[in-house]
């Protein structure tokens, strides 16, 4: 298979599947993890992120498939896999009794560290994840913040080849969720990580390459520049008194497409290499129009999301695993 | 593994005011039974003497005693065991132990262990409660021992029951709820049979049959080995219940 043509792959996912019941939360999908790369999954609420996390770390077993991780299976050779693993589920699996030294002294004895190396590895991972002030505190008295440190701690305290992490800044304020980025740019230096997430500027801020998943299937594949490019494509709106002709609108020499959004808005699909507001600008003034608006836009990481996951012909850049898997 | 699991269990367990409570009350109604069959023992002593057949301190003091335990056990074990796998479902820290490199057996056994530690304390304290009465008198020592390890054994099974109900809900009352009403039934279900003096299948199956056959100083082997059954049979099913979770959850 895959890791034995390249020893770098980390995380193999064939052919993975996942029912509840009748209900199908994720259909074959497929995809891989190199080390030292940092894997973003995006996707809305219920398009089977946090199933896939779970299949992956072996909380579920897949309903069809295999996984490897760092070349065991996880179903088969789960013990070895897990070896390889740290997780922090979408809600963090804290015992709030505890003190947070005593988590991670109980996490660390469950993950195989040697009983040598426990103590100083438990200090230094505090230290990594901002703890180092807190060790004595119960985790059930401190901030949500500190909780979503400390599971991340829990993830990464027997260092991991792959460390995976489902919506780490969910609920986290502006600064904490700088802090947990900058934490997780940091650890991709040494480990493969893959993350999941619905908020799209977390994805720009720290991953090597994006998947985008919709009903349980990859709509979307491909490295970060890939994703970028398709913002870049840029539109004008344009908004006018009169109704203008179509046609005309699309005859002018830089305009791709022209869609009409509103009683006298049109959204003008243009060619970035040459652009033609200016054009466009002189068109309406001869015709008399009545111009009163004309308005560059960047797409966002929403609309490329949007548009991706809404559209039935979604685009299938080269790298895409699984062209067939478009949304119905 | 399994000791890590274990260690960590007792380590909730004790930061729990419910475990406290538990071996308190245990301690207390245990104390409170023993007085009284003492205080008994002493008011019909004379009369007891003037019998043929002398049943001594042993019988009459301990061995009465200890036949409330069973009760108290059923009442107990429940609530210290349904928090075993049913909190690590709701408060959703089950992944911690499925993401570990840890088997689900020994999940299980790290639990069981540690209820069994638990139980281990107000088990050696009752023992001790009975073997202190060797100050005053002669007693039988080993007819005491068939009755502690009855006690043992019966604290294996209920525990055993009690930690297969709690993989099943994530609601830890109606865990101890269905562990209670198991034990009851399996404690009562000859109940009818012995009317009409005949040993079938029932007998067999009821867990007051064994306890008894116990308690009367003999260490029947069957009765030994019904508790170990029925010990082995819930953990396994309860390992079973943990991997269909993982297969169909």
């Amino acid at each position: 298979m895959m890791q034995t043509m390249d020893k770098q792959i980390l995380v193999s996912v064939d052919k993975v599947g996942r029912h509840y019941g009748a209900l199908t939360a994720v259909h074959e999908i497929s995809f891989y993890l190199n080390r030292g790369e940092v894997l973003g999954f995006l996707g809305a609420n219920g398009a089977g992120k946090s199933t896939t996390m779970n299949m992956l770390c072996g909380v579920l077993a897949p309903s069809h498939g295999t996984i490897t991780v760092a070349g065991h299976d996880i179903v088969k050779d789960c013990i070895e896999a897990k070896r390889q693993l740290g997780y922090l589920p979408e809600q963090p699996p804290l015992y709030r009794d505890l003190s947070v030294d005593e988590y991670l002294d109980y996490c660390a004895r469950l993950r195989q560290v040697p009983k040598a190396q426990r103590r100083k590895r438990i200090s230094e991972i505090k230290k990594r994840c901002g703890l180092s002030e807190v060790g004595r505190r119960i985790i059930g008295q401190l901030s949500k913040g500190y909780q979503q440190r400390v599971g991340i701690a829990q993830a990464i305290v027997h260092l991991p080849a792959l460390i995976v992490l489902d919506e780490p800044t969910v609920g986290l304020d502006p600064v904490q969720i700088r802090e947990i980025r900058a934490l997780i740019r940091d650890l991709a230096q040494d480990h493969g990580i893959i993350l999941s997430t619905h908020i799209l500027p977390e994805v720009q801020a720290v991953c090597d390459r994006v998947q985008i998943l919709d009903n349980g299937r990859i709509v979307f594949a491909d490295d970060i520049a890939a994703l970028s490019a398709r913002m870049s494509a840029k539109t004008l709106l344009l908004s006018v008194r009169a109704e203008p002709d179509h046609n005309a609108l699309l005859d002018i020499d830089g305009v791709i497409a022209v869609k009409r959004v509103g009683e006298g808005r049109f959204q003008l699909e243009i060619d970035d290499a040459n652009n033609p507001a200016e054009r466009v600008a002189e068109y309406t003034v001869i015709n008399r129009l009545g111009l009163y608006e004309l308005i560059p836009r960047q797409m966002d990481l929403e609309q490329v999301f949007v548009d991706i996951t809404t559209n039935d012909n979604a685009l299938h850049p080269e790298g895409t695993l699984h062209p067939e898997g478009t949304s119905p | 593994m399994i000791t890590t699991i274990a260690r960590h269990e007792l380590r909730s367990l004790f930061l729990s005011p419910l475990a406290w409570v538990v071996l308190a009350l245990v301690q207390l109604l245990m104390a409170y039974i023993f007085l009284l069959n003492i205080d008994n023992f002493i008011a019909e002593q004379d009369k007891l003497a003037l019998l043929p057949q002398v049943s001594g301190v042993t019988v009459f003091v301990i061995i009465r005693s200890l036949g409330n335990v069973p009760t108290l056990l059923m009442v107990v074990i429940p609530l210290i065991t349904m928090r075993m796998l049913s909190d690590e479902k709701r408060l959703h820290t089950r992944v911690l132990l499925l993401s570990s490199p840890v088997s689900m057996r020994a999940i299980v056994l790290g639990k069981y262990l540690s209820v069994i530690a638990f139980f281990s304390i107000s088990w050696l304290i009752i023992g001790l409660m009975a073997i202190s009465l060797n100050l005053g008198t002669q007693l039988d020592i080993g007819h005491i021992a068939a009755a502690l390890l009855a006690i043992f054994l019966m604290i294996m099974a209920i525990a055993a029951i009690g930690l297969y109900m709690s993989s099943l809900t994530a609601q830890s009352a109606i865990a101890a709820l269905a562990t209670f009403a198991l034990v009851l039934l399996l404690w009562i279900v000859d109940n009818g049979s012995k009317f009409d003096g005949s040993e079938n299948l029932l007998v067999h199956l009821s867990m007051s049959h064994h306890y008894q056959a116990l308690l009367s100083g003999l260490v029947p082997l069957a009765s030994v080995m019904y508790f170990l059954l029925v010990t082995a049979v819930f953990l396994l099913l309860a390992v079973r219940r943990l991997h269909r979770e993982r297969v169909y959850g």
